[in-house]
């Protein structure tokens, strides 16, 4: 085995522990809380319409709403095997746990109480959206997204 | 482009062969054509819109898992509704394994009530509106019993002869005629709204 | 009220109206309809409420858009069946850099595990699975692989505890 060959297998092999390194740190992740309605406008001035990848995320799901607010929006990291959570209102929480391999465990509380845990593959770039009917024919929504 | 987009101008039969050989597209979209009249039958039989809704998506499954046996004899229209009447039918008897007997029910298979109704002369589809008359019959569904209106919706909606209506409600050919007595008996009355003598 | 005519000949007045009369017997009554005025009454009573159910069944449409309905019905389908492992992508992909990596020879393997462990999203993408903690919510999953996006819908009431209806917090 000549010094060229040596070189290659060393660059092979530290990329392959780097990159593996990489899937087992943590996700950084963008937690919205989102309203969706049938509504151009929405009637609360602090409401500013979702950026154009959530939007095109949304539109591609079979939701009857084709307009969508961000109410909030909050970004975090989670390490690996650990645990997060965030409050996006005064009734509404998430709690997401890194599974390691993309995945994630998340738990959706309404006032204070567990409504439901999904577990869930998670890519970069990917969206989870857990979401209900809300008061006015308008739709609560709750997006998680896999930040690069 | 997606095989849906391309099996919207296939015919009802070609659908079902490409469906019976696994090809899923194919049966969404005999789904998509029918489904409304699947729901609207499950409504019918059942009188609430989400159960509705959740036995006619399970009768769906059930097609799918038996779509080799379909033959042909009949419209798959036809096929799939007869698998949704059953499935209907098993919920009306596991709730009705739930409840209480109603005294109508008691009453009805007594064949008292309906021969004291007096008879309507009023022909109803002259004396109102379409929509009123469509509210009416709706209004008037809700009032019947589950026996009584399976019976009329199997003779009335999907035209099933007598014999074919006793061996899918699971009674006599006798029962059957008693109960479609009373049913229309007591359908005339609601539409004329007249008090029944109970 | 019906009195001079018996149970059986009423029934016999309905089986007539649905074509369940053998013809002699429905000869028979059709001579009764035309003598007495009660088994004419009775007849077309049944027959008008015939008439109207037949007219005037309330057309109803599923209140779901077609891929939202056919998700649930999609997956209860699939997790009936037994599925195949989706093998022949990758082995696609493991056979190209195989051959791309051919020079290297017996670095070929471990490319090939690199590029599978590293590529995002080329992996197969399992469904949510979704447990739900309150007895009156049922949940749907539907997932869009080309855009990268799972909805769980809860079919929840409207006033929920997540819902605000009347949205009020600010963005960070």
């Amino acid at each position: 085995m000549n010094l060229k060959n040596i070189f290659t297998a060393a660059a092979f092999l530290s990329v392959f522990v780097a990159v593996s390194a990489a899937a087992a740190a943590e996700m950084k992740l963008e937690a919205q809380l989102i309203w969706g309605t049938s509504e151009v406008k929405s009637p609360n001035p602090k409401h500013r319409p979702v950026d154009a990848d959530v939007q095109h995320k949304l539109a591609s799901l079979p939701l009857k709403w084709s307009h969508f607010f961000e109410e909030n929006r909050l970004l975090f990291a989670v390490a690996d095997a650990a645990t997060g959570k965030v409050t996006l209102s005064d009734r509404c929480a998430v709690e997401v746990k890194n599974l390691g391999n993309n995945r994630v465990e998340v738990l959706l509380f309404g006032k204070g109480k567990e409504v439901g845990k999904v577990t869930q593959h998670l890519p970069r770039g990917e969206i989870l959206v857990l979401a209900g009917n809300a008061p006015g024919e308008s739709a609560w929504l709750v997006t998680l997204k896999r930040m690069e | 482009m997606s095989k849906s987009a391309n099996y919207s101008s296939v015919d009802d039969d070609k659908l079902v062969r490409e469906a019976q050989s696994g090809e899923m597209d194919a049966f969404e979209e005999l789904v998509f054509r029918h489904r409304d009249k699947i729901y609207a039958r499950c409504v019918t039989m059942l009188r609430s819109e989400d159960t509705a809704l959740d036995l006619s998506q399970e009768t769906w499954i059930k097609a799918w898992q038996r779509l080799k046996q379909f033959q042909g004899d009949s419209s798959f229209s036809t096929w799939a509704t007869r698998i949704a009447i059953n499935v209907c039918l098993d919920q009306l008897r596991k709730n009705k394994r739930q409840q209480a007997e109603s005294i109508e029910a008691l009453a009805e298979d007594s064949g008292g009530v309906e021969r004291q109704m007096p008879v309507v002369t009023a022909n109803p589809t002259e004396r109102l509106e379409r929509g009123e008359l469509r509210q009416k019959i709706d209004s008037a569904l809700d009032k019947l019993s589950a026996e009584h209106r399976t019976v009329l919706v199997l003779r009335e909606f999907e035209e099933m002869e007598y014999e074919e209506i006793a061996k899918t409600a699971g009674c006599s050919i006798g029962t059957v005629m008693s109960r479609l007595f009373y049913a229309r008996r007591r359908m005339a009355g609601l539409l004329a709204d007249l008090k029944t003598a109970e | 009220m019906i009195y001079g005519m018996n149970e059986e000949l009423q029934i016999k007045l309905q089986a007539l109206l649905d074509g369940e009369l053998p013809e002699a017997e429905a000869a028979a009554m059709i001579n009764l309809i035309a003598r007495d005025a009660e088994a004419a009454a009775l007849h077309a009573e049944l027959k008008n409420t015939r008439q109207a159910l037949a007219k005037f069944e309330r057309p109803l449409n599923v209140p779901e858009a077609r891929e939202f309905y056919w998700s649930k019905i999609e997956r209860e389908i699939e997790r009936a069946e037994p599925r195949a492992e989706p093998a022949p992508r990758r082995h696609a992909l493991f056979s190209f850099w195989r051959r791309a990596f051919a020079v290297a020879g017996g670095f070929a393997a471990l490319a090939a595990a690199l590029f599978i462990v590293t590529t995002p999203g080329k992996h197969p993408i399992g469904g949510a699975e979704m447990e739900v903690a309150m007895a009156d919510v049922t949940s749907f999953t539907y997932r869009n692989y080309e855009s990268g996006a799972t909805l769980v819908w809860l079919s929840y009431p409207a006033e929920n505890d997540v819902a605000t209806g009347q949205p009020t917090t600010t963005i960070q």
